[in-house]
């Protein structure tokens, strides 16, 4: 099993997984955005050559953190499909049957334009934003709201530096003291360099590992 | 008549006409005069400005005078760039004028109006003169065999230049369709001579010469062309700089031989490097304002055309330049060339020094201005290598598969392909002779398909027809596809204009988006202020302010090639022995004197390698003299085997005459002397576990990804969802990564990483010179003549063995 991270946020307990999931274990849910699943297909679609089995992994990762976690709800933090229609929304599909038990919400991004039918037919509950418990969840970060808000949107990165002008930008969670940005789920969605502040925490994957980089008081 | 009879007739008809313009063929002229009348293919080996478009157009068309009609196609002369065209055009016309012919001779290009390209297709012109990117678009028109129906003969002028690119490769897969096609084809290539003649001649051709059973010509021009060599000396040695690259303390030296010389074109290594000539050549000597033009790639067209106009109409005195002027138009009143720093190969040297003088006969006149104190040396060795007749290898591609994709592509979007015959034609090309069954049916799933055929049929890019052939089944991918042939990429730059539209030239966005509106910086020899930036414009306005950032283009720093490195051992070799006559060196002995004192100049039997201590740390410095490539894959490669001795971090700096290793520890080099530490053996192995070959095979995949069509390059007409096909070649490089590590373009990054980059054949043989040379260890007691400027050098590569995670968890997070 992949080593995960304790965190507290908003006196929440929240544990994070390398495969760029967050389980909230009082709520008994868990947390993903910005999946873009049918991304590689949309590519193919348009020409595009990949290889066509790249998508396969985002629900692999999928299915093993909800296997792992055994939630009761999913929170889907947005960009769920990437673009129009395509076969990868069978093979969602056939992954929302497979776990039938559990409650898929999801507050809509900017890329989810598929139509609405499509949400109700595989039991998909679709918000603007959802406020559970100190929670405020939304898909573009928000600015200045009253509750802590957990958003997506962003495919969060930060650059780290070394020694001997060494440098690499990770894909990152980030924790703010009233926002955290978590990362794309998603394979082959890039990342949006952030610039931290004091106080942010920041925790880097590289591959399946979990590296804590907040910086240290000086 | 007889056949004899017949030919010498028609040759008289050619004679008569040169004789009448005052002409007398050259021998080699009448030499491809006949073997092209005799029907049969090969190249000519002529230097530019000596008479090598004559040598076959003028056959050409002696054969059209032959034939009562010669409706549609004739002849197709390539050319590696535009700005040719018109030239060959020009000597067409006045000799089809000459000899009565009634055939017209036209370019297509991508400057070419989409109505006259029409027309062409419908009315083509006996003669069509073009590029291998325009060739490729034509193979992607529908109804192209009735176009090339009629095609007797394919001319590919500057063989030398396209061979060193994938525009070669174009060339060649365009080929293998011609000889299929049109059985009586005749090939002609036009070469300058490089180091693998031989090796040009199979690359044009293929394995074409076993099927026609006949043999291919060679036909050497005898015409010398003479250079006069001058190396400008600074006045006080001992205060010159023993490092840099700009040489602008030698500027005052120059402008006497502008003002001197009807006109003169002035070579600079890099775009940067050219502004900056400009600028200060306008400070010191503000009287040429007006008679001094700058010229480079980044530079609009336009204001390139006027450069060009300008000089060859003698309104202006001199043009800074970088190699955007190494072919082109025939200058006839240049008389004069300079180039500032190394020119990095004797090929490139001769070609610019080519540029004055030109015409047949006529002596050219080239001065080289070192920019700093050792270079001086490369003065002497560029004549030695003249003398001597040496010249660089073309390295030509290889199994590029991305190119391959393409042109599966291009024929699939007109008439389609079946499978058997493209392949049989693509296996007779130099580049993919290679290629087997498993490396074919992989690439013509990635482009059928992407790669898997499990994928749901929806998703297939080709399809078969009735007659079995593939053929492209959306006609949106097949209109993308005819907008990007092509083998070119461009960098990510914005068109910089003025506010009235007005075109200036482009600059990389990354030098942009670094300056605020308002702020001045210099481009194309102007002052200007940003106003701002849209969409992929930069709007600027004239400023006159003296100072003010130059933008610095990416791009690659030309290693010092192998033959002009020999010679510069040889050289220094010929100074210990005390043989050497050369001003160059004698100008040098100062300096040279004081490298002998302080430590060693080494013969070519010997290696030299110092070893000092600073406030910096430990340097180790060696001087295989083998250009940067080599020295950066031999300090990584050194720097691991030294780290298995001794635990040790090492920054590596390089030039073209050596590298250093800097530790912040003692380095245990006389262990290490006593390990092989030169071996060759298991050297992939350790070339792999030591140079970040990922991050290079990644810079490589840019291209790559570009041209087999990975990276959507935009489309006119908008569509609504563009931005949802919109990625990076770094994102498309991790997929394959994790996803498709056999993929073969994928595979193709770190080949060509390993050829190109880490020149590793080239290391090899360094590597193998020094195990058998004598190792010199000396322990100056500060930096040597040799030494110095490696030592100042900033762009330093680090290097480190450690597992990623653990590097990453000593990395921090800087907060600003």
């Amino acid at each position: 099993m992949l080593d995960v991270i304790e965190i507290t946020v908003a006196r929440e307990l929240l544990v994070l997984h390398p495969y760029r999931a967050v389980y909230w274990p009082k709520n008994n849910s868990l947390m993903v955005t910005d999946l873009h699943l049918g991304k590689i297909q949309h590519f193919i679609k348009a020409g595009i050559s990949l290889p066509s089995h790249a998508s396969m992994d985002n629900f692999e990762r999928l299915s093993s953190t909800l296997l792992q976690f055994q939630p009761e709800r999913l929170l889907i933090l947005g960009d769920l499909f990437h673009s129009d229609y395509n076969s990868d929304w069978r093979v969602f599909s056939e992954l929302r049957q497979t776990f039938a038990a559990v409650q898929f919400d999801l507050i809509l991004g900017n890329h989810d334009s598929l139509d609405s039918k499509l949400y109700a037919d595989n039991k998909i509950d679709v918000y603007e934003n959802l406020k559970i418990g100190p929670f405020l969840l939304t898909h573009k970060p928000l600015e200045g709201s009253a509750d802590y808000n957990i958003a997506g949107h962003l495919h969060p990165g930060v650059k780290l530096y070394g020694q001997s002008r060494q440098s690499i930008t990770l894909p990152c969670f980030y924790f703010g003291s009233r926002q955290a940005i978590l990362p794309a789920f998603g394979t082959f969605t890039g990342v949006y360099k952030l610039k931290p502040e004091k106080e942010d925490r920041v925790i880097v994957i590289s591959s399946d590992h979990l590296i804590d980089v907040t910086p240290e008081e000086a | 008549m007889s056949r004899d009879k017949e030919f010498f007739k028609q040759i008289d008809i050619a004679k008569t006409w040169f004789d009448r313009q005052g002409w007398i063929p050259f021998p080699f002229q009448l030499d491809a005069w006949s073997h092209y009348l005799k029907g049969r293919s090969g190249v000519v080996n002529a230097p530019t400005g000596s008479g090598k478009t004559y040598s076959l157009l003028i056959p050409i068309l002696l054969q059209g005078l032959k034939h009562e009609s010669c409706e549609g196609l004739q002849a197709i002369w390539i050319t590696p760039i535009r700005a040719l065209t018109k030239e060959i055009r020009d000597a067409g016309k006045r000799a089809i004028d000459g000899l009565g012919l009634d055939w017209r001779i036209e370019i297509r290009s991508g400057d070419t109006s989409t109505a006259v390209r029409k027309s062409q297709l419908h009315n083509p012109p006996q003669i069509l003169i073009t590029t291998p990117e325009s060739v490729h678009i034509l193979l992607a028109t529908k109804g192209y065999p009735a176009f090339f129906r009629n095609l007797k003969t394919v001319v590919v002028d500057e063989w030398h230049e396209l061979m060193g690119s994938k525009r070669g490769v174009l060339m060649e897969l365009a080929l293998s369709r011609f000889k299929v096609m049109c059985p009586q084809l005749q090939i002609w290539g036009i070469s300058a001579t490089i180091g693998n003649m031989e090796e040009a001649m199979s690359v044009l051709f293929g394995n074409w010469k076993r099927r026609k059973n006949q043999s291919l010509i060679t036909v050497r021009s005898d015409v010398k062309k003479e250079i006069d060599i001058e190396t400008i000396i600074p006045d006080d040695i001992e205060t010159y700089p023993w490092a840099g690259h700009l040489g602008i303390r030698l500027i005052e030296k120059v402008i006497p031989i502008i003002q001197r010389s009807r006109s003169t074109l002035i070579f600079t290594n890099t775009r940067g490097q050219c502004e900056i000539w400009y600028q200060k050549l306008m400070d010191v000597a503000p009287e040429l304002a007006g008679l001094v033009a700058m010229h480079h790639g980044s530079i609009s067209r336009e204001i390139r055309d006027w450069v060009e106009d300008a000089l060859h109409d003698e309104h202006i005195k001199a043009v800074i330049c970088t190699s955007s002027l190494d072919l082109g138009v025939d200058f006839r009143p240049v008389e004069t060339i300079i180039q500032i720093g190394s020119p990095k190969g004797v090929a490139r040297f001769v070609q610019r020094a080519g540029r004055s003088g030109h015409q047949p006969g006529a002596r050219s006149k080239i001065y080289f201005l070192p920019t700093h104190s050792l270079e001086i040396v490369e003065g002497a060795a560029l004549k030695e290598a003249i003398r001597r007749n040496i010249v660089e290898d073309r390295i030509p591609f290889v199994r590029s598969f991305d190119v391959l994709s393409q042109y599966l592509m291009t024929l699939a979007v007109s008439e389609g392909f079946h499978e058997d015959a493209i392949l049989e034609e693509v296996r007779s090309t130099f580049s993919y002779a290679s290629v087997n069954d498993e490396e074919w049916s992989q690439i013509l799933d990635f482009t059928r398909s992407g790669g898997s055929l499990e994928a749901y049929e929806e998703y297939h890019k080709l399809g078969r027809d009735r007659t079995g052939k593939y053929r492209v089944i959306n006609k949106r991918i097949a209109t993308r596809h005819r907008l990007s042939i092509g083998t070119i990429v461009g960098d990510h730059s914005l068109q910089v204009r003025y506010l009235n539209g007005k075109k200036l030239g482009n600059i990389e966005e990354t030098f942009l988006s670094k300056l605020r509106p308002g702020e001045h910086f210099w481009f194309a020899g102007r002052s200007l202020e940003l106003v701002r930036i849209k969409d992929m414009n930069a709007f600027v306005k004239r400023a006159n302010s003296k100072t003010g950032k130059t933008p610095s283009w990416q791009g690659g720093r030309m290693p010092l090639s192998s033959q002009l490195s020999a010679m510069i051992r040889f050289k220094l070799d010929s100074y210990t022995s005390g043989a050497n006559q050369d001003s160059e060196i004698m100008a040098l002995d100062e300096i040279l004197s004081y490298q002998q004192e302080q430590s060693h100049i080494p013969t070519e039997e010997e290696f030299l390698i110092e070893y000092l201590r600073d406030r910096d740390g430990y340097h180790l410095l060696m001087f295989p003299f083998e250009g940067r490539f080599v020295h950066e894959g031999m300090g990584a490669l050194l720097s691991y085997r030294l780290g298995k001795l001794k635990p040790l971090t090492f920054s590596i700096a390089m030039n073209d005459y050596g590298f250093e290793l800097l530790a912040d520890k003692p380095i245990p080099i006389e262990q290490a002397l006593e390990t092989d530490l030169f071996r060759t053996s298991g050297l992939q192995e350790d070339i792999l576990a030591s140079v970040n070959s990922a991050q290079m095979a990644r810079k490589r995949f840019r291209d790559i990804a570009s041209i087999a069509g990975l990276i959507f390059r935009g489309f006119p007409g908008k569509y609504k969802k563009e931005r949802h096909l919109r990625s990076s070649s770094g994102l498309l490089f991790d997929v394959f990564n994790d996803y498709d590590p056999n993929n073969l373009l994928y595979l193709q990054a770190f080949d060509e990483a390993m050829i190109f980059q880490l020149e590793e054949a080239r290391l090899r043989v360094a590597l193998d010179r020094i195990s058998k040379q004598k190792i010199i260890l000396k322990r100056p007691e500060t930096a040597t003549p040799f030494g110095f400027p490696i030592m100042v050098d900033q762009l330093r590569e680090r290097l480190s063995s450690e597992q990623l995670k653990e590097r990453i968890a000593r990395m921090k997070l800087i907060i600003d």
